[in-house]
């Protein structure tokens, strides 16, 4: 398991972490001078956003010795930035987008910080989504108990990582894991925050939170027994049919979102396992993949409760295609990077990890190739309900309006970018300078032990 | 209508039932012979108004363009304001209100719900955040409406109460079904019934033909279903099914007291089971009206039989959906005693399933009914508690918006009307939901005809202005030629008469010859002649010289290319050889594949001259009268080897030869002043790929091509025996008039001269002036042609291509298998110019118009007149409905688009692989895009004749009185005695039209 390494002290520092949590969260602070104004109040936090990622363009170069490298902390702001686009300018909607830069911050601290750094941030952000959760209980929807369980596990497994004694700090660490990168019985978290929390937080979380589980694993994770990586393929076998049975039979596109995301996330974990912890940057193109295409389809979804209202079922949308052309057409696509068709990122980063797979692993190879088809039923379906479904003449129909327009082609870009993007700049040695910079953090590493 | 016949006789009253509700639907004819038909001419004992209102009952069809079309055509200008006030008069009450201190009058609101589309139906969704602008005013206008009592919500107890009146009257039990739990009951019972209809309607186009069909439809399911291994998921269904009685009629009272269906609603029943599958249940019409028919002869299906297959599905399915989820019966009466009994069960599955229930609700509904328990009044509480308010406060919302759109439709200031007093914002409230939007077609529908009417009218007044003159004294004409009355001539026509001293006519394209056909080079005959008639004679074309060694090289030839074809034919079909037949064979597609790909016309060219070079063309005539020629008799024996005795039947006698030729020059007006060629110019088209490439033929001709009716004709009258006897009838065709037969190509405008040959040689050069007239007229017609096709209109008016080009453009889309639009058909038409040409000489009538050449002073016994108004109109009203429906409705009335169409059973189309047989015209023959290429208004049918004659056979006829009184068309008579212009009041009567009246109003309800 990888404590606090010189690595990390090289290349990560806590000016780097609070630069890139600090800008959204003084954000969030300088946000609240146009409150009253939620048109302005949504440009300044998209303008956030994007400076957000400006920020993380201007030390990329340090980021290229983080366990996931450069695209996590790339990916976040824009999401974040499309979230916040895609949600319409309405009063309601002010205190949602907030949370959501919030998220940012402390997502971007918990990738660019060091040891410490990291743990607090993911820590913090695991306590934000707890108060939302509980924030977000109606009356058919009480509170998510087992989600608030499996973040209360990986918050203690945050605090805990760096204390727990040596038999139990295995454990400790799977914990601080497993409810971000989701895997059944701790999916819970992940899962309540897609399908419950407001527009544009969950669209965010539904990236955030995988990409952190992943990082927390390629940080954590690296002294994992054999013997728990066993447990943990069958378990993440069990995982990935449990979530994708669950999936096909969700009505609600959202609970159908969270739990085709936890079927295919919990992928990652086999993978994993078969090789003995992730293999990156296969792992991190896969779960940036997957977790692009649940923030897609939940951003096109807004779509939808942003003209019908945010309680709307499925069943109550159709043949969509007549009068939104442009939202189908984005739309589709989402849905079919979602079920795994190229070039976009999930499947890109499964044909990786897949191709990286031990003889010994082909066995469950058919159980997750089952897994991978099936998102082509629910995912395809719904999409079809929604946008060739019998229409509901005394429905209006208004096509996308520009800044939706924005959000939603953002996540196509991306997921195709992920898709299609060389290895060589997703590699954790990079270009040269970088390479030169990692490689002295490796002989430093070899000198101190 | 022609009686029906059903298996099932020994059950009268069962098949009155069935008769009566198959009105709801028309006939289908199989698309090889398309024929042009009204959807709902079995209603139109009804006013128009009633009978699209019948027809959305039990069809669910539309029979009015969107509101949204219509306020596009008033943005156009193709609408006036004008026209539309007229057109809503009638509704209109003396009554006003005061908004923001200014008077609105109840025409004003009325108007403004017309073009602003303040009847919109749509919900105020419960919380949407899209910016709409306004907020803060509708919101405010929102709660003066609260305060007038404004914003009502359905309670489920209404719910329930208005659907127990609608069971069975209109809706079914298994669309009932679907509507509460979420079911497919119809699409699965629709499902299997495409299977079995399918498959015992072929025609020979299966590889494997469904075994015992002589037994006849339901016998032959009932055989072949109980080895099915799965029947739509029926449990034990092989045992329930082979306990069914054999007597279809048994079955089918078996099914509907096992339903609950009991009289009166049996009837209404049966026609709301046509709905789903009209398409099919409308060839199945034909065919119980066809006994004659050689398929239904030989394998007999009636609609008797098709409602106790489809019943026994509903039944089983209802049985079992409903007690598996509902733990009651299939029944109508436990459906309804379930409504009444439990209201909040009812109320929430059914709002639940429709999507109206928020996410929650609908989670929760889910969960109720999938385990046990009953919180369906607890959750019926919560609901009124939560919902209810909210569905009030959006339907006020809703309310609001439309009172502003109001207030900027009638100029007012926005921000007033909503400090007006809450009574009077009620009261216009009122006004707006006493208009409903499915009350404004036939409002917008008086509107958008009146905009043709007037300018029509108005034009042939106007030509009538400038004297008609008397045609006799005219110089004789160059030519004179007769064209059918289909649209598509009359650009031809005016094209023609613009280029020299052609006289035309109008004709209905069979040209009075009422036969059985039977072209060379075919093995079936056709029947040319509208479908309403029936044959009287046979005719044949036949080798000119048969002893020919030509005859013989072209009878080899075609043998040659029959084998290969057959055999090409069993290798693609049998069980065994595709494989290899696609292997070794496949490359040879290639050559077809990229020709007709690329090079189109190159390509079709050089296909005819490959065929010509196998089979080599031989000339031949047609059999007027039975050949006496042993080798001609020789011949046709060899033709027709398998129809014994036929050929005592072929050709006509003297005098029904006379009496064809008088009647058609008589009818068409054509019995002085004769040209020295006299062309009949039959029609056809050519296109490739196109299964309603029997929809650009002749309709008159009964779906086919006219030039076997053109050239009997001709040779007619070039018999010098039967112009003595014409001369009898004061018909005097001078000695140097001969008769040609031709056929326009309405794809390419290309007319084509026939048995040239025969033209004596003092006609030769007249001939050749004639031919590079029509070329021209081709050319002109195939500019004029272009700039309706919307991809070759953009390429005109962007210069990339030239007017030169259009021919060969036009001539390049007959033969491109891509090609979904080769031509427009018969999209535009409007109306039907019974009279002389005089009438209409020289006006741009845009190809909209049928026009029948009709004298009515040869016409003293108003015969000729009888039959123009009972056949050719008919045919044209049939062609105009045809065009109304598909354009008003192109998915259910209409066939769908082309793109996605398959053929079935060589009788019509499906889109895909498993639907509806599609019956109407495709959306490429009606639509531009998302706008209507044929306006759809019904006929209006102007008549050169005197009121009191067309009063006769109005008298007389119930068909006649039908269409007029009943509004499916309009009638103006120009009465040249007195110089009037009349329109036909529906009921009796006519009023005159004075100058600048002629947007008439038309009331919808008729008499």
């Amino acid at each position: 398991m990888m404590q606090s390494t010189g690595l990390d002290a090289l290349t990560t520092d806590v000016p780097l972490a609070a630069l890139l949590a600090g800008l959204p969260l003084a954000g969030v602070a300088a946000g609240l001078a146009f409150w009253g104004n939620a048109r302005l109040l949504r440009g300044f936090c998209v303008a956030v956003a994007v400076g957000s990622l400006v920020a993380v363009g201007l030390v990329a170069g340090r980021f290229a010795a983080t366990p996931l490298g450069l695209l996590p902390a790339a990916i976040l702001p824009v999401v974040a930035a499309a979230a916040l686009l895609g949600q319409p300018a309405h009063r309601e909607h002010r205190l949602w987008w907030l949370e959501t830069l919030v998220c940012l911050g402390l997502a971007l601290g918990g990738l660019a910080g060091a040891d410490i750094w990291q743990h607090a941030c993911k820590a913090a952000l695991v306590l934000v989504v707890m108060f939302l959760l509980m924030r977000q209980q109606t009356q058919f929807e009480p509170v998510a108990w087992w989600g608030m369980a499996a973040l209360v596990v990986c918050l203690a497994g945050l605090l805990f990582v760096r204390s727990a004694g040596e038999r139990l700090a295995p454990w400790v660490a799977l914990a601080a894991c497993v409810p971000l990168l989701p895997l059944v019985p701790f999916h819970g978290g992940y899962a309540s925050s897609v399908a419950r929390l407001p527009g544009s937080t969950a669209g965010f979380l539904a990236v955030a939170l995988p990409l952190l589980g992943l990082h927390s694993a390629a940080t954590l994770l690296g002294d994992l027994p054999a013997e728990m990586w066993i447990g943990i393929g069958w378990l993440a076998l069990a995982s990935a049919v449990w979530g994708a049975l669950r999936a096909l039979v969700q009505a609600d596109f959202r609970r159908m979102v969270a739990f085709g995301g936890v079927s295919l996330l919990s992928l990652s974990w086999w993978f994993a396992a078969s090789t003995s912890g992730p293999r990156l940057p296969a792992a991190t193109v896969y779960v940036a993949g997957v977790a692009l295409a649940a923030g897609g389809l939940l951003a096109a979804w807004q779509v939808v409760r942003s003209r019908y209202g945010d309680a709307i079922d499925p069943r109550g949308v159709g043949n969509l295609v007549a009068g939104m052309p442009r939202f189908a057409t984005l739309f589709y696509v989402l849905g079919l990077a979602a079920m795994g068709l190229p070039p976009f990122g999930p499947l890109t980063g499964f044909m990786s990890q897949a191709m990286d797979l031990p003889l010994a692993a082909w066995g469950g190879l058919s159980v997750v190739l089952g897994v991978w088809l099936v998102p082509s039923f629910y995912v395809i379906g719904m999409v079809h309900r929604v946008l060739f479904g019998p229409e509901r003449p005394e429905l209006a129909q208004t096509d996308l309006v520009p800044p939706e327009v924005v959000a939603l082609t953002a996540y196509v870009f991306m997921l195709a970018a992920v898709g299609i993007v060389p290895g060589g700049v997703l590699a954790r040695t990079g270009p040269s300078t970088i390479a030169t910079v990692v490689n002295d953090a490796a002989c430093f590493e070899e000198a101190t032990r | 209508m022609k009686p029906l016949h059903f298996q099932s006789t020994k059950h009268p009253d069962l098949n009155a039932d069935v008769q009566e509700a198959t009105l709801v639907v028309s006939q289908y004819w199989p698309m090889r012979s398309f024929v042009h038909h009204n959807p709902l001419d079995h209603l139109r004992t009804l006013p128009f108004g009633e009978a699209v209102a019948t027809s959305m009952r039990f069809l669910k069809t539309r029979g009015y363009l969107p509101s949204t079309t219509y306020r596009r055509y008033l943005a156009s200008g193709r609408i006036t304001r004008e026209h539309l006030t007229a057109a809503v008069r009638p509704r209109v009450r003396a009554e006003h209100a005061v908004l923001a201190g200014r008077r609105v009058t109840h025409a004003e609101v009325l108007e403004a719900c017309l073009t602003a589309g303040l009847c919109d139906p749509r919900f105020e969704p419960l919380a949407a955040h899209l910016p709409g602008g306004d907020e803060d005013r509708l919101d405010r206008l929102a709660s003066r409406l609260a305060a007038a009592g404004v914003g009502q919500a359905e309670t489920f107890t209404e719910l329930a109460t208005a659907d127990r009146a609608a069971l069975g009257v209109t809706g079914t039990l298994s669309a009932w079904c679907d509507a509460l739990l979420g079911t497919r009951l119809v699409g699965e019972i629709d499902d299997q019934l495409v299977k079995w209809i399918g498959m015992f309607i072929d025609e020979g186009q299966a590889a494997y033909e469904m075994p015992n069909r002589g037994l006849g439809f339901y016998a032959a399911w009932k055989e072949l279903a109980t080895r099915e291994w799965t029947t739509a998921g029926i449990i034990d269904a092989r045992h329930k099914i082979a306990a069914l009685p054999d007597d279809p009629g048994d079955a089918l009272l078996e099914q509907l007291e096992s339903l609950g269906v009991v009289q009166p609603r049996r009837r209404d029943y049966f026609a709301l089971q046509m709905g789903p599958l009209q398409g099919w249940a409308a060839f199945l019409k034909w065919r119980s009206s066809t006994p004659t028919y050689a398929w239904q002869r030989a394998n007999p299906v009636d609609l008797v039989q098709y409602l106790a297959v489809r019943l026994w599905y509903e039944r089983e399915l209802v049985h079992q959906a409903c007690r598996k989820k509902l733990g009651i019966t299939g029944r109508i009466d436990a459906a309804d005693a379930l409504m009444r009994d439990r209201p909040a069960e009812y109320g929430l599955r059914r709002r639940c399933v429709a999507g109206q229930l928020p996410g929650g609700f609908a989670r929760e509904v889910d969960r109720l009914a999938a385990g046990p328990g009953d919180r369906w009044r607890d959750l019926a509480t919560a609901h009124e508690r939560e919902v209810l308010p909210r569905e009030r406060d959006a339907a006020r919302r809703g309310s609001a918006r439309r009172l502003l759109g109001l207030a900027k439709a009638v100029g007012f200031d926005a921000g007033q009307v909503a400090e007006s007093q809450p009574e009077e914002l009620a009261r216009v409230h009122a006004w707006i939901g006493e208009f409903p939007e499915v009350e404004h077609g036939p409002i917008w529908l008086e509107a958008f005809e009146a905009g043709y009417r007037e300018p029509l009218l108005a034009s042939l007044r106007t030509r009538v202005g400038a004297g008609v003159g008397d045609e006799a004294a005219r110089q004789r004409p160059d030519s004179q030629s007769v064209y059918c009355i289909d649209v598509r001539s009359e650009p031809f026509r005016r094209n023609l008469e613009s280029i020299g001293n052609h006289e035309t006519f109008g004709f209905a394209g069979f040209f009075a010859c009422f036969i059985s056909y039977r072209a060379w080079d075919r093995h079936y005959d056709t029947e040319q002649y509208p479908v309403i008639v029936s044959a009287k004679n046979r005719v044949c074309e036949v080798p000119k010289s048969p002893s020919d060694p030509v005859v013989a090289a072209h009878q080899r030839g075609r043998a040659l290319l029959h084998a290969g074809h057959e055999l090409l034919h069993d290798l693609k079909e049998n069980i065994v050889t595709p494989y290899i037949t696609v292997e070794s064979l496949g490359w040879f597609y290639g050559l077809p594949i990229v020709g007709k790909t690329l090079m189109p016309l190159l390509y079709s060219r050089f296909r005819s001259s490959l065929r010509q070079w196998i089979e080599p063309r031989i000339d031949t005539t047609v059999t007027i009268e039975p050949p006496a020629d042993p080798a001609a008799l020789a011949v046709l024996a060899h033709e027709h080897a398998h129809d014994t005795g036929t050929i005592e039947r072929i050709g006509y006698t003297l005098d029904e030869q006379v009496a064809t030729v008088t009647l058609a020059l008589k009818m068409m007006g054509l019995t002085k002043n004769f040209a020295r060629l006299v062309i009949f110019c039959g029609h056809g088209s050519t296109t490739d790929n196109n299964p309603f490439s029997a929809a650009l033929d002749c309709g008159a001709c009964g779906g086919n091509e006219g030039r076997g009716n053109a050239r009997t004709l001709a040779g007619m009258g070039n018999n010098l025996v039967v112009r003595s006897r014409l001369r009898e009838v004061g018909v005097d065709i001078p000695d140097d008039t001969w008769f040609l037969a031709a056929q326009m190509d309405t794809t390419t405008d290309q007319v084509s001269i026939e048995d040239v040959e025969d033209v004596p040689p003092s006609h030769r050069d007249a001939l050749v002036r004639l031919r590079a007239d029509l070329e021209r007229a081709t050319e002109l017609n195939a500019q004029e042609r272009c700039l309706t096709l919307p991809d070759v209109a953009e390429l005109l008016s962007a210069g990339e291509i030239d007017y030169r080009r259009a021919t060969t453009i036009v001539r390049r889309r007959s033969v491109d298998w891509s090609q979904v639009r080769p031509e427009w058909g018969l999209a535009g038409n409007a109306a039907f110019i019974i009279g002389r040409r005089a009438l209409t000489r020289g006006l741009d009538l845009r190809g909209r118009t049928f026009l029948h050449s009709y004298d009515y002073r040869e016409d003293p016994e108003n015969n000729l007149l009888e039959v123009l108004l009972t056949a050719p109109q008919a045919v044209a009203q049939w062609i105009n409905m045809e065009h109304y429906f598909s354009a008003a409705d192109p998915l259910i009335s209409g066939a769908g688009s082309k793109i996605y169409h398959n053929v079935v059973g060589r009788i019509g189309v499906m889109m895909g692989p498993w639907s509806d047989l599609q019956a109407g015209l495709p959306t490429q023959t009606v639509l531009s895009g998302d706008m209507p290429y044929h306006e759809p208004v019904r006929l209006l049918t102007v008549i050169e004749a005197p009121c009191s004659r067309i009063d006769a056979l109005v008298a007389k006829h119930d068909i006649l009185r039908h269409f007029y009184d009943n509004c499916w068309v309009h009638l103006v008579a120009y009465n040249p005695e007195d110089g009037d212009w009349h329109r036909y009041q529906p009921g009796g009567g006519w009023t005159m039209l004075p100058p600048g009246e002629e947007s008439f109003s038309a009331p919808m309800s008729g008499s």
